[in-house]
């Protein structure tokens, strides 16, 4: 189980080398209700395209964000949040998308469960998680982040599970009602530091959902309060959430990023790497030793511990080597 | 620290209280019923000298064993067994055919010692089929099982399943001698139990008026550990019967149990009800041995042995008396006379094992209570003393194993079923061994923990043996609790403990810094504290006085850091005042039998002023040879005498002037009310009070304060400095220290604040945000060195939050202190989500230490989880090159 796992992650990987996929990011704030809350979901959605922007590397013809109010930002609000403008940019960009792009879509507002149908409150009619279901579905193609950080939306896990999909709530059924902490933190994840925990210089969904995760029972225990919120991710496609993925859930989410191309992040373009063949070489090859690194984590178990530490060192040392002549290129 | 009692219903108890029962069961007949009704009356509402006499006036027109059985009823409650015993002659010389009285004859013989006889009187009252000869066949079982003869006696009690079984019109009195059978059957069959209940509660239905099966209920509650039931019981009984002494002293017994004061108070009512209630005695010298009062405890031993030589309630008393006063020859002779009675008596030595444990004898504990289980094999209690004593010493298989043999004979323990849900927890626990210690902790805070936990045991150990010139035996175990309720009961069996730590000797109990809200308490100063309870119990086998191992352990946390241990306040200063101050006689009476709320807590100051002043006048040796003459069996007046060369007395003279020397200008301050219910004085009134008396601590403190809330900066710092100067000790609710600090800090006098917190935090070793301050405030002046040293110890108030890790590394990776950087590397790893940083930070650390071997490994094991690291890869690299530059 532990190999397969491990697998995917290392074929994963390899698959954002070959192509340039596009992630198309999808912001969309809903009904406020009270100045405090419409100004609060503003905020963290101008960081969450901030960070897309300047961190990721996410082109900016790729942000699509959509607000209550259109005049809180003018130049950077696409349209009023309501479910028509929601459906309209979605059959926008599904016209856009390639096979193999991202579609990142993350929902920042209140949310609500009646006749047990889960609800992102906008401007208007709501829009169900039925709703979206039947929105996302033409994007069969791409690889769909869906997160939505509202209150009572933990049912939106089992309605959009699907191949190819992580979806992550920030509650895990919708009897949590109350407010929710968890889009915060998981747009912190992105716009801060420390939820790159793998030191990649990139934020998987993964880590920002376990960012958020432990930031949001850190609030509650500081607060000395009850947690009333307990977020849930799948991206294995089952329906059935984990509040701490582990084994079986989270693989597809430790290698979705905001961004397709790793290389991005290493401060290189595509155009770079394809004029200088050495460059092009050194990047192939520290992700084979990176792959390596990861196949030989898989064996540790079944490894004497000195000869696997042994190894381990080996391959680190030529990692090291590689990564300072890759340095040496950018510097 | 340790609180327990057994609640096992004493033969001559069950004895006692029966004749009532059949008595008013019996048919009414006889021209004087007007007076017998009267007596009656009295006698079951308690009047009991009224009773006697109505029952003597009725006896010369009717004889009936009716109203002698009421007549002994009445004395038999009142002490009076010799004239009981009379009242059977008189009766048996007018109806020398009747035996209806002889199972009382019995009743009284056994409760006064003449088993013989009083077997011949129950066999007497079988073989003629006396109207009670149910309830002689109970005695008669009950004193076969105090002979030692138990399977005999089992066979006995067992014969009132089928009388049960057989008979669907039992009266009240038969039920309930079927229900006392169940209880002691229950030994064998925990279901039995309840099947005691339910015939109880059947005796009662059958007989509303009869007080005995609500008695015998509440004490059944109560040996199961049920407080509030039996307490509804008792109180039941009492609201029938206000004087009953058996009432009476199952109330006592509970309110011992709750650890409630009140508990002596009762127990002396019931002597006042029946001097002679042998049970009572004895619970008031085990009082007494509980406050270490080992020669008041002999004489009440022996007073309740002057009624009954053989009672099985004194015997253990008397013979712990004498052990604890350092008579083991006495010991012997008591333990044999014991033995004599009942050569398989468990209940004898698991009785010493208890008193044991609350004398803090926890070796001795274990060994008494295996002496039980192996004369009793179900001795049930016996196995949950074996068990929870060898947990106290550190043995948790062995202990482990016995508490569940007890918990399978008596599931209804619930003290056993919770430590042995606790014990289920313990998988989920780390060892981490160092010199001296095994710390265990939950697994989620013992990287964290463990390092810090280590470092301050093994600092207080060093420190400790080399002043007190001993060496307490090692491993010494110090178990961790995350959560309050598993400390507690690990060590009561019990929620609910107030305490944060608790010393077995070679075992120590804490709460983590979890259990508590940040604030509350200082994590490393208990622990020093528990440690030191392990030198002066070390040093005297267990004999220290409970306020003299108090008082020095709070001493020695004040000696360890500024700001720990207990501080003079306002608490203490208005019992000093008001001198509710106890005598070092007594000084033990304030932690076990505490009179009003707050004694405690001034038990532990005063304690340790005692200490103090001991160290003051006659120096550390004599602190040391105290505790050597404590450990070869000298009484505290002896130890006084010996070492110090006063009397208690005279000790006590000198502590006055000591106190008053260093208390009665500050206590002067405080213009102290009238001890009443008067509502606190208003704003207004303080106000006043402020303006017209400089010297007014509160009114200047809290007008102060005030005015500072009102933006009236100057007036708020001419009174909270007044207040300061007044009781500069004072670092409780709103005192001056912070606020001052506040105004200087508002003003940009960053100096002047950190002098303010640094004076409070000099005093209080609790207040985390103040030490936080501070250390950010000698950042701010660049005196890193200050602010590292507060920044530690706000961490032993609460060790969990990452930034404090994060800025104490950094401030000692600036003043050099590279191993200190490492401890606090380490502790990052335990609390942070980004693993790897934390692993290639610690070595990082362990590089500048100079340690690139620790360096390489936690750095592999940084990139075996981001092999992308940059930083990680760079140091790699440069430790490569290193290692390749040494070998060259």
């Amino acid at each position: 189980m532990i190999a397969r796992a491990f697998a995917v992650v290392l074929i994963s990987t390899l698959a954002a080398v070959a192509t340039a996929n596009q992630t198309y990011l999808v912001i969309i704030s809903g009904l406020g209700g009270e100045d405090r809350y419409r100004e609060r979901f503003h905020q963290w959605s101008l960081a969450m395209r901030e960070a897309a922007l300047t961190d990721a590397a996410v082109p900016e013809d790729n942000i699509f964000y959509l607000a209550e109010k259109v005049e809180l930002s003018p130049e950077l609000v696409h349209a009023k949040s309501t479910k028509d403008n929601v459906i309209a940019l979605f059959e926008k960009i599904q016209k856009k998308v390639r096979p193999g792009d991202q579609l990142y879509v993350l929902l920042i507002g209140h949310g609500s469960f009646r006749s047990e149908q889960s609800r992102f409150n906008l401007p208007g009619p709501d829009l169900t998680a039925e709703d979206f279901d039947a929105i996302l579905a033409p994007f069969g193609e791409q690889q769909i982040v869906f997160v939505n950080t509202s209150s009572a939306s933990g049912n939106f896990v089992r309605i959009l599970s699907g191949p190819n999909r992580i979806v992550a709530t920030a509650t895990k059924s919708g009897y949590e009602r109350n407010e929710s902490q968890f889009g915060k933190y998981f747009v912190e994840a992105y716009s801060g530091d420390g939820a790159d925990t793998d030191k990649n210089e990139r934020v998987s969904v993964l880590e920002a959902y376990t960012y958020a995760r432990i930031r949001v029972k850190g609030y509650y225990d500081e607060e000395n309060l009850l947690q009333t919120e307990h977020s849930m991710l799948d991206d294995n496609g089952d329906g059935e959430g984990s509040h701490e993925p582990s084994e079986n859930e989270g693989n597809l989410a430790s290698t979705a990023y905001l961004m397709g191309d790793a290389a991005v992040a290493e401060g290189f373009g595509e155009a770079d790497i394809a004029a200088d063949p050495e460059l092009a070489a050194l990047v192939e090859k520290r992700r084979e030793l990176e792959g390596r690194v990861v196949a030989l984590r898989q064996q540790k178990d079944s490894m004497p511990e000195d000869l696997y530490m042994q190894e381990l060192e080996q391959v680190l040392l030529e990692l090291a080597r590689v990564t300072a002549s890759i340095e040496e290129k950018r510097q | 620290m340790i609180g327990s009692a057994r609640f096992s219903l004493p033969a001559a108890g069950y004895l006692r209280v029966f004749g009532v029962v059949l008595l008013l069961s019996l048919v009414f007949v006889g021209a004087a019923g007007a007076s017998l009704q009267d007596a009656e009356l009295a006698l079951s509402e308690g009047r009991y000298d009224e009773a006697i006499a109505a029952f003597e006036a009725a006896s010369v027109s009717m004889p009936t064993p009716r109203l002698y059985h009421g007549w002994i009823e009445a004395l038999r409650l009142t002490g009076k067994n010799d004239d009981a015993l009379a009242c059977v002659d008189a009766f048996v010389a007018k109806e020398p055919a009747s035996v209806e009285l002889e199972n009382v004859r019995g009743e009284v013989l056994y409760e006064t010692g003449h088993i013989d006889e009083a077997r011949t009187a129950f066999e007497k009252a079988i073989a003629a089929g006396a109207r009670d000869h149910l309830t002689a066949e109970l005695n008669l079982a009950i004193l076969y099982r105090e002979q030692g003869d138990l399977d005999e006696a089992l066979s006995r009690f067992d014969a009132f399943i089928d009388v049960y079984n057989g008979n669907s019109s039992l009266r009240a009195d038969e039920l309930l001698a079927v229900g006392v059978a169940c209880w002691y059957l229950g030994a064998t069959n925990p279901q039995l139990f309840k099947d005691a209940l339910k015939a109880l509660d059947e005796a009662k239905a059958a007989d509303p008026s009869s007080i005995e099966p609500t008695i015998f209920a509440g004490s059944l509650f109560l040996e199961k550990y049920n407080s509030p039931d039996a307490s509804s019981s008792f109180d039941e009984a009492l609201s029938m019967n206000p004087n009953h002494p058996e009432a009476l002293f199952g109330m006592a017994q509970v309110k011992a149990f709750d650890g409630s004061p009140e508990a002596l108070t009762l127990a002396e009512k019931v002597l006042e009800v029946n001097p002679n209630h042998v049970a009572a005695r004895a619970f008031v010298a085990e009082q007494h041995l509980g406050l270490e009062d080992y020669g008041s405890a002999r004489s009440e031993a022996e007073k309740a042995l002057e009624v009954n030589p053989l009672s099985p309630d004194a015997l253990p008393i008397l013979a712990a008396a004498e052990l604890l006063s350092g008579n083991e020859a006495g010991f012997r002779v008591v333990e044999a006379r014991a033995l004599e009675r009942n050569p398989r008596d468990a209940d004898f030595y698991n009785k010493l094992s208890e008193i044991a444990v609350n004398n803090r004898l926890y070796e001795r504990a274990a060994d008494f209570a295996k002496k039980a289980v192996e004369l009793d094999e179900r001795s049930w209690w016996g196995y949950g003393l074996l068990g929870v004593n060898q947990l106290r010493l550190g043995n948790i298989e062995e202990g482990t194993k016995n508490l569940e043999l007890s918990f399978k004979g008596d599931p209804y323990h619930i003290w056993n079923k919770n430590t042995l849900d606790l014990l289920d927890t313990f998988v989920d626990y780390e060892t981490t061994l160092t010199e001296r210690f095994e710390i265990f902790i939950e697994r989620q805070e013992s990287d964290l923990l463990s390092v810090h936990y280590a470092n301050v045991a093994e600092e207080a150990y060093q420190k400790l043996s080399e002043l007190y010139q001993y060496e307490p035996p090692t491993p010494i175990r110090i178990e961790v609790f995350r959560s309050h309720g598993d400390f507690s009961v690990r060590t009561l069996g019990l929620p609910g403990l107030g305490a944060l730590g608790v010393c077995f000797g070679r075992v120590i109990a804490v709460d983590s810094p979890s259990a508590r809200q940040k604030g509350q308490f200082n994590w490393a100063s208990t622990l020093w504290h528990e440690l030191a309870h392990s030198v002066t119990l070390g040093m005297t086998d267990h004999k220290v006085p409970r306020w003299f191992s108090e008082g020095l352990s709070v001493l020695e946390e004040r000696r360890a850091r500024p700001g720990w241990g207990d501080d003079v306040n306002l608490g203490f200063l208005a019992a000093y005042q008001r001198e509710r101050l106890l005598k070092i006689a007594e000084l033990n009476n304030g932690f076990m039998r505490p009179t009003y709320p707050q004694q405690i807590g001034i038990s532990y100051y005063q304690a340790s002023l005692v200490a103090e002043l001991i160290e003051r006048d006659f120096e550390f040796q004599a602190i040391r040879d105290m505790l050597a003459a404590y450990r070869d069996d000298l009484s505290t007046p002896e130890v006084f005498e010996k070492v110090l060369g006063l009397t208690l007395d005279a000790f006590d003279t000198r502590f006055d002037e000591y106190l008053a020397e260093r208390f009665d200008a500050i206590a002067a301050t405080l213009r102290l009310p009238p001890e009443d219910d008067r509502a606190p004085d208003s704003v207004e009134e303080l106000a006043t009070r402020a303006e017209e008396d400089a010297f007014d601590f509160i009114a200047q403190l809290e007008t102060g304060r005030r005015a500072l809330e009102e933006g009236d900066i100057e007036k708020a710092e001419k009174l909270l400095e007044r207040a300061k100067k007044l009781f500069p000790q004072y670092a409780g609710e709103g005192n001056a220290y912070l606020a001052l600090a506040k105004i200087h800090e508002d003003r940009g006098d960053i100096r002047r604040a950190a002098q303010e917190l640094a004076t409070f935090v000099d005093i209080n070793e609790n207040h985390y945000d103040a030490h936080v301050m501070l250390a950010g405030l000698y950042v701010d002046l660049d005196e890193k060195a200050k602010a590292a040293e507060i920044l530690k110890r706000a961490l032993y108030i609460y060790p969990f939050e990452l930034e404090d890790h994060r800025k104490l590394a950094e401030l000692y990776r600036a003043t050099g202190r590279k191993d200190e950087v490492i401890v606090e590397r380490r502790a990052l790893l335990a609390l942070t989500t980004d693993r790897a940083q934390a692993l290639y930070e610690l070595a990082l650390a362990y590089h500048e230490a100079g340690d690139d071997s620790r360096a390489r490994l936690e750095l592999l094991r940084a990139l075996e989880l981001a092999p992308a690291f940059k930083d990680g890869l760079a140091l790699l690299l440069k430790l490569s090159r290193s290692k390749k530059g040494d070998g060259a």
